[in-house]
């Protein structure tokens, strides 16, 4: 009897560490993919201040990779989806969810993160980025995966603050879309940390555009929508926004957007909701594999952390 | 070539201050206090009842960011020290460079007309310090000489660090009422126009 408990310990423990080591990794690791588009982002910026913004982004992630720190001081609030492959119990996911919280609360006092959770009213800090349905945790089916893949995200403020809905005349062209996205992007200036990469979600009612362009967010930098119509767009909308001249944070140059993720969902006749959700530089997300079962997994090579694809 | 880093001490002077414009890139040694939202409030509060700061911030700098500290040994140690978004000091601004004689104010994103026109009155200027970078701010840092007003949270209190060639910050918003925020704005407004016209 000693010895089961002993073991459902060491299980339960093994998840925590694991949320804990991909928390770390986000708030530590600029994603690849992100550090690659400001490389080549640095290379077509050809004035003092916006070259000495990229490289004080480059330079500062080095060091935060070398020193174990996070890159940034806003180590944002915690969102998290699993994805449950078929065959996975509902008993594994509920022990993930129950992990996922206590590694946020390890992870805070461990890495550590910043208590940035408040009650939206009284702002009261719980002290340990845990409150009511915070950390976030969304559950999906992925019928294509083997096992588990858990995504987490953090995000600053600065970013957050900037994000946009508007319901438009269903009549509305792209050209007025396009217009409004530029006109946000403006307007935010500085504020999101640009270089961003843009999330658009675009049909659906609201809630469901807000989390298509959340969606957008979670894919790869420089990965093209896989329908050739979007794709251009994307694209025709990186050089619009790029033209705009913000710049890296807002103190002018070439490059305002590192990329743009456009998101479609059907929507009702009579609207066309879009929303646009701003990621900093600091894209930071990453996925945690669990590619069989945990228990028989824990001592294998089959729990990975990799980036978003 | 490489450029030589050009680097400001504290406490500045009205000429250090005078002597900068927009566009140039600086580094800064000596004291920086941090102050975001709450204590911007509290300090102009403090003032209004007749009561001194904790800090002596004349020719002194104000760092807009909420640092995440962590305490070894019973002392203060920087993990991540990075600028929030100075728009939302906006409201206190010009009041607290004022009252308060701040030389510099460090922060992102920069800040509105009425921080534009206290920085000319009363010579002062706006440092943008590259937003999200945190370790490299921190490694900036060389002691934490104090904090203050800890009860209004980690993040929002007032720490006073001794930085050495900390930045690049680049000159913002300059004491002679130019904005470089204002500049690119500007030019991107006129750009929007252009692009709806077309469409």
């Amino acid at each position: 009897m000693g010895d089961r408990r002993r073991v459902v310990f060491l299980v339960e423990e093994g998840r925590v560490k694991w949320i804990v080591s991909l928390l770390r990794e986000i708030a530590v690791v600029l994603p690849s993919d992100v550090s690659t588009a400001l490389e080549d982002a640095l290379s077509e910026e050809d004035s003092e201040v916006s070259r000495s913004q990229i490289s004080a982004i480059l330079d500062n992630c080095l060091l935060a990779k070398k020193l174990s720190a996070p890159m940034c001081q806003d180590t944002g609030i915690h969102v998290f989806e699993i994805q449950a492959g078929l065959g996975v119990s509902t008993n594994e996911i509920l022990e993930w969810k129950k992990a996922i919280i206590e590694g946020v609360k390890l992870a805070t006092s461990e890495i550590p993160l910043r208590p940035n959770a408040v009650h939206p009213l009284t702002r009261e800090n719980s002290g340990n980025n845990v409150g009511v349905d915070i950390p976030y945790i969304k559950i999906s089916l992925n019928p294509e995966i083997e096992g588990l893949r858990i995504i987490a995200s953090i995000k600053g403020a600065g970013s957050e603050n900037m994000t946009a809905l508007k319901l438009f005349s269903p009549t509305a062209s792209r050209s007025e879309i396009e217009a409004w996205i530029l006109e946000r992007v403006i307007e935010a200036g500085g504020k999101p940390c640009p270089p961003c990469v843009l999330g658009l979600g675009i049909g659906g009612t609201s809630p469901i555009a807000m989390e298509l362009a959340e969606k957008a967010l979670y894919r790869k930098v420089g990965k093209r929508h896989h329908e050739s119509d979007i794709a251009s767009w994307e694209e025709k909308l990186i050089e619009l926004i790029n033209k705009s001249g913000i710049g890296p944070m807002g103190l002018g140059g070439k490059t305002t957007v590192l990329d743009v993720h456009v998101e479609y969902a059907y929507c009702h006749t009579a609207t066309l909701p879009v929303a646009l959700r701003f990621g900093c530089w600091a894209l930071r997300r990453a996925v945690l594999e669990v590619k069989e079962d945990y228990v028989r997994a824990l001592v294998g090579d089959s729990v990975r952390i990799v980036g978003v694809d | 070539m490489v450029k030589e880093k050009r680097i400001l001490v504290t406490p500045l002077s009205i000429e250090d201050v005078k002597s900068l414009r927009v566009g140039d890139v600086v580094y800064l040694s000596g004291l920086i206090v941090t102050a975001r939202d709450k204590a911007h409030k509290r300090a102009l509060e403090e003032l209004a009842k007749g009561n001194q700061l904790p800090v002596n911030l004349e020719g002194g700098v104000v760092f807009h960011c909420g640092p995440l500290m962590k305490k070894e040994n019973d002392t203060w140690k920087v993990v991540a020290a990075g600028p929030t978004t100075s728009a939302r000091m906006e409201k206190f601004e010009a009041e607290f460079i004022k009252k308060v004689g701040v030389r510099a104010i460090i922060g992102k994103g920069g800040m509105g007309k009425n921080t534009l026109d206290a920085l000319k009155e009363h010579g002062c200027v706006y440092l943008a310090i590259t937003g999200g970078c945190a370790v490299s701010a921190s490694n900036a840092i060389k002691e934490v000489k104090g904090v203050y007003w800890y009860e209004l949270g980690m993040p929002e209190a007032l720490w006073l660090f001794k930085v050495e060639e900390f930045g690049p910050l680049v000159v913002g918003m300059d004491s002679c009422g130019n904005s470089l925020y204002e500049e690119v704005y500007k030019k991107a407004k006129e750009y929007l126009r252009e692009v709806v016209a077309k469409s």
